[in-house]
């Protein structure tokens, strides 16, 4: 033992501030659950705002701090890591909107909802920090756990079963991910990734067991970034999970695997250049199966929010794309990309929670005619569709850009293959895309809603309260309004 | 050239090989030493004293696995202990840092075992604690003779 081991912990404790305000929600919530409240979601609801809020307002406190590697080499923070996470806190708090007006409908009240989301937020915050395996591994537990429980809150048979399929995946993606660690600790003796002997026993080692083993060690934040073979959870998870909770897990694990992922990159260079490439020609496959798998079975789709789901691995494909390209380019594409990914998924979820809590519309085909009686409701739609697609004049089609020019920078100064191929697959599937995206409008207007369907969906419709109409519409308004100011100023992020 | 030297891995090695070891070694003792009388009774399969009925695939009531979950915490939080306690009280270390390592340490377990304690009271706040106790319901009987009767038979026998 050390001394200086004593202050670097007590030197770093400050790096942690945000994450520890979010601990603390996590233990009152706790406390909270135990005392019979008159009005639970009441109180969690405005918990888990005032934290959510010091949450942000203290990672605001840390933007241009000096930070180095704190807790001994176990985390380590710069600008864009804590962008990252203060995109994942207004996620969060999106999501907690989204779920107070769901939580009235539905008259779900309970504590532990509001405790597995702030659990969900500081996993994903941890995730962002990580610099050791140790630290990934436990940061996607926490991330992971949460997301069980939370999968079964619609509390009825097919929650269960989608929460169940996802825990016994989820246990066998993480015994994989130890797995592959255990073994990287085997060949280096050492789980922290920015300590220099991890590369350098990695340069060394035996390429084919190398091999194995890093690709087990990614397996856990692929699952979380549900990049493709990893992906058959998805379909079930988000159509079954409450709609705020398919938001969250559509956003805030993936936006943060994404920047565990780029910061892992960043600590590469020390690896030889075969190695480099064969890492880049792997992830750089597993993105393209992504994109091209999640759009074509998005295509086949007929409900709205298995639509999304797919569309979220497509999305998960582009994301790694944007993590191969070691240049400063892809760094703001990435950041830009997963900002307007976050948003408007935020945004598409929901549009879709309103119609399916008001009007039961969980099918393309329930969306018929709504055009006539919705039209604002419906511009909304357009232009996140739009967005999704990454068309102009949306802020998703300034993301798509970005990621294809740092493709295409990249592909001209180093002529890799993989960079042209993940080019060229991008745009066709932007094309698919246009198909399953757009869908939704064409019903949405262009379709007469059929005569049987009329009474059906008339008699499931239920009536909104006024008070939430307005959170509803102020919520779609905050989300939808970056993706057209972004289109037209991209640099507010950047 | 031969290592003279045992690795940490060879340790465990050891370790695994002599713990093999010392369970053959002790059946073969008994084997060599005990008499061989078996009888049926002796025969069933040793389940801490009772009776075994049904099969092993049988299900369990799900608290017994909350009251596992909550005892295993605590154990593992006992284990956990006690590496903690030699750092902890090590005399030098808190010389050389004016006592600070003593109080850094002491507050990060309290943490750590005030985090433990919270999820027990959630599980006693939840009810996951009682136990459902079967409800005797005594047998009523529609008939004319009075209790008194009864109480005077049984006085008398």
């Amino acid at each position: 033992m050390d001394i200086s081991i004593l202050k670097n912990i007590i030197q770093s404790l400050p790096m942690v501030l945000p994450e520890a305000m979010v601990a603390a929600l996590i233990l009152l919530l706790t406390i909270a659950c135990i005392i019979p409240w008159k009005k639970p979601a009441m109180v969690g609801k405005s918990l888990s705002w005032i934290f959510g809020i010091g949450y942000i307002l203290l990672k605001i406190n840390q933007w241009n701090g000096q930070w180095d590697n704190g807790f001994l080499g176990m985390i380590s923070l710069d600008n864009y890591r804590i962008a990252g996470q203060l995109l994942l806190g207004g996620l969060y708090l999106f999501s907690l909107h989204l779920s107070a007006v769901e939580v009235q409908l539905k008259n779900e009240e309970r504590m532990e909802y509001w405790l597995l989301k702030a659990a969900i937020l500081l996993g994903g915050s941890a995730l962002v920090m990580s610099d050791n395996l140790l630290m990934i591994y436990l940061a996607v537990e926490l991330l992971s756990f949460s997301a069980y429980g939370l999968t079964a809150f619609s509390f009825n048979e097919k929650g269960n079963k989608a929460a169940l399929k996802y825990l016994l995946f989820g246990a066998i993606a993480s015994a994989l991910t130890v797995y592959g660690m255990s073994i990287l600790y085997g060949l280096t003796g050492t789980l922290s990734l920015t300590d220099g002997s991890f590369w350098m026993n990695l340069s060394t080692a035996p390429v084919s067991i190398l091999a194995f083993a890093a690709f087990l060690a990614v397996i856990g934040l692929l699952f979380k970034l549900t990049a493709v073979p990893l992906h058959p959870w998805v379909e079930d998870v988000y159509q079954n999970a409450p709609t705020p909770i398919a938001a969250l897990f559509a956003t805030l694990p993936k936006i943060a695997a994404f920047f565990c992922f780029m910061g892992i990159m960043q600590l590469l260079p020390p690896l030889s250049a075969e190695a480099k490439q064969a890492i880049i020609v792997a992830l750089g496959f597993i993105a393209l199966v992504s994109m091209t798998a999640g759009n074509l079975l998005a295509l086949g789709q007929k409900e709205v929010k298995k639509m999304l789901a797919y569309s979220s691995v497509s999305h998960a494909g582009f994301l790694i794309a944007c993590i191969i390209v070691p240049a400063k380019s892809a760094w703001d594409a990435g950041l830009f990309y997963a900002a307007i990914y976050g948003i408007m998924n935020m945004a598409a979820f929901g549009l879709v929670q309103y119609f399916e809590t008001g009007k039961k519309a969980i099918t393309y085909e329930d969306f018929n005619g709504m055009g006539k009686k919705h039209a604002l409701w419906g511009i909304g739609l357009v232009i996140v569709m739009i967005s999704l697609t990454g068309l102009p004049p949306t802020a998703g089609f300034n993301a798509k850009l970005m990621v294809f020019l740092a493709l295409w920078e990249q592909y001209e100064t180093t002529s890799t293959t993989i960079y042209l191929l993940l080019l060229v697959f991008g745009v066709l599937n932007t094309v698919i895309a246009l198909f399953y995206y757009i869908r939704l409008p064409y019903h949405f207007y262009f379709q007469e809603e059929g005569e049987e369907d009329y009474h059906f969906y008339r008699r499931r419709e239920v009536v909104i309260e006024n008070r939430l109409q307005w959170a509803y519409r102020i919520a779609l308004f905050v989300a939808i309004l970056p993706l057209i100011v972004l289109f037209f100023a991209p640099q507010i992020i950047l | 050239m031969i290592a003279t030297e045992v690795s940490a891995f060879g340790e465990i090695l050891l370790y695994i090989i002599g713990s093999v070891l010392f369970v053959l070694l002790t059946y073969f003792g008994s084997w060599l030493f005990r008499p061989h009388r078996p009888n049926e009774e002796k025969n069933t399969t040793y389940e801490s004293g009772e009776d075994t009925v049904g099969t092993a695939w049988g299900q369990f009531n799900m608290r017994f696995y909350i009251v596992a979950l909550l005892f295993i915490l605590f154990e593992v939080e006992i284990i956990f202990l006690f590496p903690w306690a030699t750092v902890f009280g090590d005399a030098q270390l808190i010389a050389e840092t004016d006592g600070m390592w003593g109080w850094f340490a002491i507050v990060e377990m309290f943490l750590f075992i005030f985090i433990l304690v919270l999820g027990l009271a959630y599980a006693w706040g939840k009810g996951f604690l009682n136990w459902d106790k079967p409800e005797v319901i005594p047998p009523k009987v529609d008939t004319k003779v009075p209790d008194q009767l009864y109480d005077a038979v049984n006085n008398r026998y």
